[in-house]
């Protein structure tokens, strides 16, 4: 009994050594590196053009990446936690690839396939001759939204379908066999189920966008219009002056803020997930 | 089966009904007639077929072959909602972000009835329940057994021909089953709702329905009252699955009981075997087997001794109040009857050193 006090003591002082030094330390310099130089020079920093554009950008890419990975994800569980067909299993386990692909992979995937030794490259040529336009997908914005849409797509999916797994069927068979619409099912019945943790899902998906750096990297080159926050804080860092770290700082500043913000929802969310049974 | 035959005696029908998932054969040729008003339990084994015959029957799978009929009509192409059933789940499937009343209401609200009517209804099903002051809790708190009347109440609210019950017993407490059992049976009795339970257990199909339904491996293999699936079993299988069964090799060197051609083994159930003292006064000696006490098992309300006769270990029931039997002890033994079987057919054999009018029965 002594003995596992030791432990147990040792295991939690561990804990929060590791927690401390991995963490919080590293996020507290960051702050206080981002004030340097002063409060006139962070809000300069923060406020310079390519900042403001990669911030805009940024969020941007997030509101994409969670609606489509969102509607998404919630289309796929729907459909492998509710049906039953062929090669359900095999779908499941390609919708978890992005995991396990490195990012920087997928972004160079997406060079290959739209630029312009691509095969889509012909048929994006195609239907811009057609419409009279120039769209591009590499090195521009659609290339930034693919980009974030694939690391981010297995997270909804992924939150939806294990309450749906719990949940079984039961509930849409008994709302079916009283004559309820597929529409009245899924608003009546299937929704309340799952929406804490679609909306967990959702969070999950933002926090992940708003740091991707690897698969971004490959599809953008132009700072101020296609860059996002941590293109341009890496920008700015390998700048090498002084002022470029600190601004680096400033604007890593943001994207810290921007997590904070996350983690507190989430952590709220978690806590409704978690009474979702009850 | 012709439309006329399906509206005189039969409420529920299926004619041969197939259903094959994958190579497992769910249902081999199914046939059945339920008349109006009746409970009936679908009784088998687990995997036997008795879900899918009720979930055919809902709709919420599809026959290969075979027709199903409810109320007079034949319903195969017809949805579930539509097909006027009643549905409780076996974990209930309430509905757990709606009130209780709510979860009565839904069959209603999704028909777009008038909110009056739909209140006066769901009021009506919660006092005929017994739920009425539990209308805005929520489904998790209640007990199982409130929960199961939740679910009974969601299913008759929209006035369906025929109520299926899949398993209802199966979430609630051993404690209050039999009381559960007895207000089920007095509820359904009450609304006179056709209604067909699946079950695994025996003792919950005798004590609830008027007619038994034995399925196995794909089919059916008797129908009749719980005393005839009891008494007079059509197949070995029923012989053996009702009651305490045992099987036994050799049974014509058992006194009073002869070999018959392709019976080779039989049936013998405990309440089959009476035990006497060596000394008790008994009117017929030439019936009397020799036997020895080899095991005494108290159970609560009655002791279960295991007799050695010869070569046979029999299983034996006494009340508590009777006489005390130790271990080790000789007794006489008297075999009433044995299911005799041969490979798709039983028959009674009584034992025939015993003359009629002393031949009782427990």
């Amino acid at each position: 009994m002594k003995q596992s006090k030791w432990v147990k003591n040792t295991l939690i002082t561990l804990g929060f050594i590791f927690v401390i030094l991995m963490l919080v330390f590293p996020l507290v310099t960051v702050i206080i590196s981002s004030l340097a130089q002063g409060w006139g020079f962070y809000l300069k920093a923060i406020t310079t053009p390519y900042v403001l554009s990669a911030l805009g950008l940024t969020l941007l890419a997030a509101l994409v990446a969670v609606a489509v990975s969102g509607f998404f994800g919630l289309c796929a569980a729907y459909c492998i936690g509710k049906f039953d067909f062929k090669g359900k299993q095999f779908l499941m386990t390609l919708i978890d690839v992005p995991f396990s692909i490195s990012p920087v992979i997928a972004g160079l995937a997406f060079i290959m396939v739209f630029g312009r030794i691509g095969w889509g490259y012909g048929i994006l040529d195609t239907i811009n001759q057609w419409l009279g336009t120039n769209w591009r997908v590499v090195f521009a914005l659609p290339g930034v939204f693919l980009a974030t849409i694939f690391v981010t797509l297995p997270f909804v999916f992924r939150e939806v379908i294990a309450i749906m797994h719990t949940r079984g069927r039961e509930e849409e068979e008994a709302a079916v066999l009283m004559g309820a619409s597929g529409l009245t099912v899924f608003w009546k019945v299937t929704f309340p189920q799952i929406k804490w943790a679609f909306l967990y899902g959702v969070l999950l998906c933002a926090a992940r966008a708003l740091g991707e750096f690897g698969a971004v990297a490959a599809l953008s080159k132009a700072r101020g219009s296609t860059f996002t926050l941590p293109l341009e804080i890496d920008a700015l860092y390998m700048s090498g002056s002084a002022t470029g770290v600190t601004a680096a700082f400033a604007a890593s500043s943001l994207l810290v803020l921007m997590s904070v913000l996350l983690l507190l929802l989430r952590a709220y969310v978690e806590h409704r997930v978690g009474h979702a049974g009850d | 089966m012709g439309v006329t035959s399906a509206a005189s005696s039969s409420y529920v029908a299926m004619t041969g009904i197939y259903k094959q998932y994958g190579d497992y054969e769910a249902s081999k040729d199914v046939n059945f007639e339920i008349t109006e008003g009746r409970i009936v339990a679908l009784l088998g084994p687990s995997g036997s077929g008795k879900t899918t015959i009720l979930r055919m029957l809902a709709g919420l799978e599809h026959p290969d072959e075979g027709d199903i009929h409810i109320a007079g009509q034949r319903v195969n192409e017809i949805v579930p909602a539509k097909r006027g059933i009643g549905f409780v789940f076996q974990n209930y499937a309430l509905f757990r972000h709606m009130t209780v009343f709510d979860n009565i209401a839904f069959g209603l609200d999704v028909q777009n009835k008038d909110r009056g009517k739909i209140e006066k209804r769901v009021t009506e099903l919660l006092d005929l329940v017994g739920l009425a002051n539990l209308r805005d809790r929520y489904p998790g708190e209640l007990s199982g057994g409130q929960r199961q009347r939740v679910a009974f109440a969601r299913a008759l609210a929209p006035r369906p021909h025929v109520l299926l019950l899949d398993e209802p017993f199966a979430a609630i407490d051993a404690k209050v089953k039999h009381d559960l059992r007895q207000w089920l049976k007095a509820t359904i009795k009450k609304s006179g709702i056709t209604s067909i339970f699946v079950t695994h257990d025996q003792e919950e199909a005798v004590e609830l329905a008027d007619e038994i339904i034995v399925t196995n491996n794909g089919r059916i293999e008797q129908m009749g009252t719980p005393e005839e699936i009891y008494g007079t079993p059509a197949t070995p299988f029923v012989a053996g699955f009702m009651g305490k069964a045992k099987g036994i090799m050799n049974y014509e060197k058992l006194v009073g009981f002869d070999k018959e051609d392709d019976f080779d083994w039989a049936i013998i159930r405990p309440e089959f075997v009476a035990v006497f003292k060596k000394d008790a006064d008994h009117g017929n000696k030439s019936a009397i087997e020799q036997g020895v006490v080899e095991a005494v098992t108290f159970q609560g309300t009655r002791l279960s001794m295991q007799i050695r006769i010869g070569e046979h270990i029999l299983e034996a029931e006494q009340p508590i109040e009777a006489n005390m039997f130790t271990v080790g002890e000789e007794v006489d033994v008297l075999i009433y009857r044995l299911f005799l079987c041969s490979n798709t057919d039983v028959h009674i054999a009584k034992n025939k050193a015993l003359e009629p009018d002393q031949v009782f029965y427990i």
